[in-house]
């Protein structure tokens, strides 16, 4: 239980290099805005009743009980002293912002950031509900569908997070309804094959990088050669000089010395073999959409079998049978529970899967997996409370954890000091029927006011 | 003793004449829309509510069991005004589309699928009703989520109509909603005239004419709903205006601009399924008609149809007495149960749940579930013998 | 070029918030056609409270804090009236084909206001509309005018039970087929299949009525049928039948039952009305003439074997038959101006070009007392062309319904 898997340290190494770069020594940004709130819940930590929480230069400077927190002066204050303030809402895995085609033919290094439609309607709404981040699923075709892009909410419409704005790559497993178990095993074989092929071109890019040092050498030594020995038409003339001098006077023309050497070829660029060299090391994480067991069973052995230390089950409709092996595998889980029940294959799909992820220590997360029910996300968080799972965890599953997951953890999903600025407040705690989303801070600034 | 718990609890109660009387004590009570006790007490004796809150006497006898349950939450059963549960085909009588004596609780099967879920999610009574297959599709009933013979409450509830499009059929009359109308229309005049026949359709009609038995319409679309309140509407010579009828709709999502008429002209909405997909309009809906106190009920194929649409339509802004209210007190009063169930009065049948939390929120689980008097389901030792 | 003066001209009248109902709008400096009596080139409209106040020349006064638009080199006409509009109900619900007589049904029943239809009709100047039940049944239905604007029947609604609908041709017996070995299987296995069938239909559902009509008035309690109390009032002159006829026969054929039952009847599309002009002088028959750009019968009246020809319209008017312009059923009419646009370029007068899309379908549909031409007391339906309405370059620039500016 008290286990650290290792896809939360590596995570964290990707949340660090995800943060803009920041001297280190910079200085703290001054106050410029302080949030009186009548309960935080900081999901890092226990909740308290009169907080506040002081906020400058996009980040979260202090946040803490009334008299522990000195309030600096000169700064206006926001008093909701029936609110509840949390962190802003992250939505692990969502279609809010795919353009009508979706994103074409997939492939592991399609990175679909650029294509993300940030004026959709669907992307306006987020505030309202109190997503402050979410992520893109990359809708494409094909197995490899690409890497999920990094959002943050607007006041009208959506911004990419950051340069790269990269989420995880995303490996579909789940096959068609009606399809046969056997026809489907078939597919499921073979998953590595793209990762020994990845590795192969990682080889052969460090051959590529040894031989450019190896050439960086080579061409100093020449160069030093012809300068050292040679005439002056040896050294202007270079290798046709040679030549000509070769075949003018035998050897005794021809300098002494190595030849020009030729820049070594690089290998082609493969975006999708760079990917999944980056997936190896970690660097990427892996999301793979699995929902029937023996969907979850290849996704489990191919993890353990490449040793991916950053891989997250996506779905997982019948975790419910494979729960010791997920958890002994170090994986993390995201769920997109419905509000009208949902049968696969027949068969009704647990409600209480959240609450057995929960019980086994697997980390998990709730996303809505739909534009249309992320508008609900509490809704789908207090759903699994009914089924189990303590509350504290229903909101850690749509704040704290997917934020891990996705690698921002550094930046966001829960209210401590040297975060962004993202809160949210409500008029009653996240989970009941009639809270009200009252207003979304996102990096310091108000991005939605509620009536 | 746990043994015995377990018998007891799974045993018919009809084998076991009189449950046993409770005093029930609870953090929160809900005994009406209008009445909530905090730390109150109620005392159930032969199935039935014997007192409530200050009428509770102090010393109530060593029969009495006591029952603590804490922080829970206690409401009346929760009622469920129109559902057709999963009966597909004997629900739906579609050779001719005026059938307006046909009695839903002739089809309904007690030990069906989806009545032990109904009952395991606090369920205790709903109104089985045609489906939507026929213009005039016939009467729903009510029931009680009772696996015995015996549960039916009352075989004619309310008249249901439909001018929905899954109620026209391309291969009979009426294939168009001008049709549908005309069918309606002409149906209500030939009742009412004084050479009408007394055959058991006509009775139906006129019984829905004198007010006796509630009319409900289903339609959806804002031209539906439009022309199913015009049968009320004494300015369109609306052939219910001027009589003792009463006029419900049933769906009526594409209706938020015609919320002022619905409230001149209906005597309340029963909402259908909400779902996230749904347009904002048609989530706000039930917070507009509670605004203009227009009595709003719901449909549900399930519990947890019921709790989603209740949770939905307090986060589009239903106030919270409004929701409950929904699922209990103004269901019961349409049905026409409202002398046994939907609050938890004096002298109502002892039908309640307890959750742990407040049922609008979708957080919150059903602890025990009481059916005149006797724990059905749940917890079955929290409210047997201590 | 014209989109930008569209938005101008809507943005000058929006931006004091819209027209205020009780402010005067005044409408000066364009050509004014009125439709009625004189037309003004240089014509002041005045307008108020959704009613039209005053017409004439620039000598016309107004109240001071009236708010005028220019519309100089404009053309300002009454809102165009189109007798033939399809849109505005769901296709199922256009016919209820249960019964092949059902007079009593209403079309009013299934209006659908927010029909996408109603907007480009505004787009293209039409301000109100006649709906009607389709071709499908021998005798479908009620009709009614309705305002393109709105977003409920009531507030669109100027007037119900305009005219009864019956289909001559091929199109409602289409679909329909013989009964085989005795044992009907299915709704459509039922008369009429033929020309014979469609007639005979007619006949039998007006001599019933003729007998309802006889019956009441002899005994007072027979029990009322509402079917045949619309046909008694269409035998008593108190409602009008529009018969949909394309072809020659059909026509003929229409006039025939009219004069045999004696009662009133317009022709609906009366495509063929070029091989029949002395027919329809002799029963002094009105024509609603439907599209006259088709070169053929397209959709639901295909079967009917009608041939269109281009100079109709000019041949119905030197013949003195009243008539009106309408789309009609035809798939792919063009817009109602356009559709008279054609007329004029194959004969007919561009005066009586306009007046066949506003006050002449206003008069044949009963609604001439509030609609059709720009006179006072009528409603503020008016349109204010960029130039003259039947060049093709042309667009509507301002649309006004009841007052109230209808851009889409």
């Amino acid at each position: 239980m008290s286990r650290l898997p290792c896809w939360l340290i590596s995570a964290a190494a990707v949340g660090a290099a995800a943060a803009p770069a920041q001297p280190p020594s910079s200085p703290a940004p001054a106050p410029d805005l302080v949030l009186a709130v009548g309960t935080v819940h900081p999901v890092s930590g226990p909740s308290f009743a009169d907080g506040v929480i002081v906020l400058g230069g996009g980040r979260i400077l202090a946040v803490g009980p009334r008299g522990s927190v000195p309030l600096p002066d000169g700064v206006p204050v926001v008093a909701l002293p029936n609110g509840h303030a949390y962190p802003g809402l992250v939505d692990a895995c969502t279609d809010v912002g795919v353009p009508a085609g979706g994103f074409g033919e997939g492939s592991a290094g399609l990175e679909v950031a650029p294509g993300v439609d940030l004026d959709a309607h669907s992307c306006r709404a987020m505030p309202a509900g109190g997503i402050t981040t979410w992520h893109v699923l990359p809708a494409a075709s094909g197995r490899w569908r690409g890497i999920g892009a990094l959002v943050r909410a607007g006041a009208d419409g959506g911004e990419l997070f950051g340069e790269s704005a990269r989420g995880a790559v995303f490996l579909r497993l789940v096959g068609p309804a009606g399809q046969h178990p056997i026809v489907r095993q078939k597919e499921l074989t073979d998953l590595g094959r793209p990762f020994e092929e990845a590795e192969s071109y990682a080889k052969a890019v460090r051959r590529h990088g040894e031989a450019v040092a190896k050439y960086e050498k080579d061409f100093q030594a020449w160069l030093e050669a012809v300068r050292k020995g040679g005439n002056g038409k040896a050294r202007t003339g270079g290798g046709e000089g040679d030549a000509a001098a070769a075949q003018e006077g035998g050897q005794a023309a021809a300098p002494a010395g190595p030849k020009r050497p030729t820049y070594p070829k690089a290998p082609p660029p493969d975006p999708a073999k760079t990917a999944l060299v980056q997936v190896a090391s970690g660097e990427l994480p892996l999301w793979i959409e699995a929902q029937r067991r023996d969907e979850i069973e290849a996704a489990l052995a191919l993890v353990a079998e490449r040793r991916i230390v950053n891989a997250c089950l996506v779905g997982a409709q019948r975790a419910d049978t494979v729960l010791d092996e997920i958890a002994r595998s170090g994986v993390a889980v995201v769920l997109t529970p419905s509000l009208v029940p949902v049968e696969l294959d027949g068969e009704p799909v647990a409600d209480t899967l959240a609450a057995e992820l929960q019980r086994r220590g697997v980390p998990f997360a709730i996303a809505s997996g739909d534009g249309r029910r992320a508008r609900a996300l509490p809704l789908l968080a207090a759903a699994c409370v009914a089924h189990g799972l303590p509350e504290e965890a229903a909101v850690r599953a749509i704040t704290l954890t997917p934020a891990q997951l996705l690698g921002i953890a550094a930046e966001t999903g829960s209210l401590e000091a040297g975060k962004r600025a993202d809160v949210v407040v409500t008029s009653a705690p996240l989970l009941r029927s009639d809270a009200r989303v009252l207003r979304v801070l996102r990096d310091g600034r108000t991005i939605y006011q509620g009536r | 003793m746990l043994s015995l718990l377990c018998a007891f609890a799974a045993c018919a109660p009809q084998s076991d004449p009189q449950p046993p009387a409770l005093l029930i004590s609870a953090k929160t009570i809900v005994v009406a829309p209008d009445l909530v006790l905090t730390d109150g007490r109620l005392l159930l004796r032969g199935g039935k509510v014997a007192a409530v809150g200050a009428s509770v006497p102090q010393e109530v006898g060593p029969d009495v069991h006591r029952v603590d349950l804490g922080d829970a939450t206690v409401v009346p059963g929760l009622v469920v005004a129109h559902t057709c549960l999963d009966a597909e085909r004997d629900l739906a009588e579609t050779v001719t589309a005026y059938t307006p004596e046909l009695r839903a609780v002739e089809a309904y099967d007690p030990y069906g699928k989806g009545v032990a879920e109904m009952l395991a999610g606090g369920v205790t009574a709903f109104g089985i009703a045609p489906r939507s297959a026929n213009t005039l599709a016939g009467l729903a009933g009510a029931v009680k989520t009772d696996p015995r013979a015996g549960s039916v409450l009352r075989n004619e509830s309310y008249l249901l109509a439909a001018i929905v499009p899954e109620a026209l059929d391309q291969q009979r009359f009426p294939t168009s909603r001008m049709g549908a109308l005309d069918l309606v229309r002409t149906a209500f005049r030939t009742a009412a005239g004084p050479l009408a026949a007394q055959t058991p359709d006509r009775e139906v009609l006129r019984d829905v004419l004198s007010g006796a038995l509630p009319f409900v319409v289903h339609a959806r679309t804002h031209d539906e709903v439009a022309r199913a309140l015009d049968l009320a509407d004494p300015a369109r010579d609306g052939v219910l205006a001027g009589s003792g009828a009463r006029l419900f709709l049933l769906g009526a999502g594409g209706a938020h601009r015609a919320v002022d008429r619905i409230a001149a002209l209906a005597a309340g909405v029963v909402i259908e399924p909400l779902h996230p997909g749904l347009a904002p309009e048609a989530l706000a809906l039930p917070a507009a008609l509670a605004a203009r106190k227009v009595r709003l009920a719901f449909s549900a194929g399930s519990p947890r149809e019921l709790r989603v649409s209740a949770a939905l339509a307090v986060r589009h802004g239903l106030p919270r007495a409004a929701a409950l209210a929904a699922m209990t007190a103004w269901p019961a009063a349409m049905l026409g149960i409202d002398d046994r169930c939907g609050t938890l009065h004096q002298g109502k049948d002892a039908d309640l749940v307890v959750f742990d939390g407040d049922p609008v929120d979708l957080g919150a689980r059903v602890i025990a579930v009481c059916l005149q008097g006797h724990p059905v389901a749940g917890d079955p030792g929290l409210l047997a013998r201590d | 070029m014209q989109r930008s003066l569209l938005t101008m001209l809507a943005a000058a009248v929006c931006a004091a918030g819209g027209i205020a109902q009780d402010q005067v709008l005044v409408l000066r400096g364009g050509e004014v056609r009125t439709a009625a009596r004189q037309d003004y080139p240089d014509g002041t409209v005045v307008l108020h409270r959704g009613k039209i106040v005053a017409v004439g020349g620039p000598e016309v006064t107004f109240p001071k804090g009236a708010r005028v638009i220019d519309c100089k080199g404009k053309v300002v006409t009454p809102g165009l009236i189109d007798a033939g509009a399809t849109f505005g109900v769901r296709p199922n619900d256009r016919n209820e084909q249960g019964d092949e007589v059902t007079p009593q049904m209403s079309i009013l029943d299934v209006v659908h206001p927010d029909d996408e239809g109603f907007a480009r009709a505004r787009e293209s100047g039409v301000t109100a509309v006649r709906l009607i039940p389709g071709n499908r049944n021998v005798i479908g239905g009620l009709g009614a005018v309705l305002k393109t604007r709105g977003g409920t029947v009531a507030e669109m609604l100027v007037s119900d039970r305009v005219g009864l609908r019956v289909a001559m041709g091929s199109e409602p017996s289409a679909g329909n087929r013989a009964i085989r070995g005795g044992v009907p299987l299915g709704l459509f296995v039922r008369r009429p299949t033929t020309r014979m069938g469609v007639v005979w239909e007619v006949r039998r559902a007006f001599s019933a009525a003729q007998k309802y009509r006889e019956a009441r008035t002899e005994a007072k309690d027979t029990p009322p049928d509402p079917a045949l109390e619309v046909l008694v009032q269409v035998l008593e002159g108190d409602l009008v039948v529009h018969t949909t006829a394309r072809a020659e026969q059909d026509i003929r054929t229409a006039l025939r039952l009219a004069s045999e039952f004696g009662y009133r009847t317009v022709l609906d599309e009366a495509t063929e009305a070029y091989r029949c002009i002395d027919a329809l002088t002799a029963a002094k028959a009105t024509c609603l003439l439907g599209a006259p750009s088709a070169e053929q019968v397209t959709g639901g009246g295909a079967g009917d074997g009608a041939r269109p020809r281009w100079h109709t319209a000019a041949l119905l008017a030197q013949a003195g038959v009243p008539f009106a312009i309408q789309t009609g059923t035809n798939l792919g009419s063009r817009s109602l101006v356009h559709e008279a646009m054609f007329a004029v370029r194959f004969g007919l007068g561009p005066d009586t070009a306009l007046r066949a899309i506003t006050i002449a379908p206003a008069t044949i549909l009963g609604v001439a007392d509030r609609l059709g031409s720009l006179a006072p007391g009528k409603d503020a339906d008016v349109v204010v062309w960029s130039g003259d309405p039947f060049d093709p370059t042309t667009v509507p620039e301002l649309v006004l319904v009841g007052g109230e500016e209808a851009t889409p």
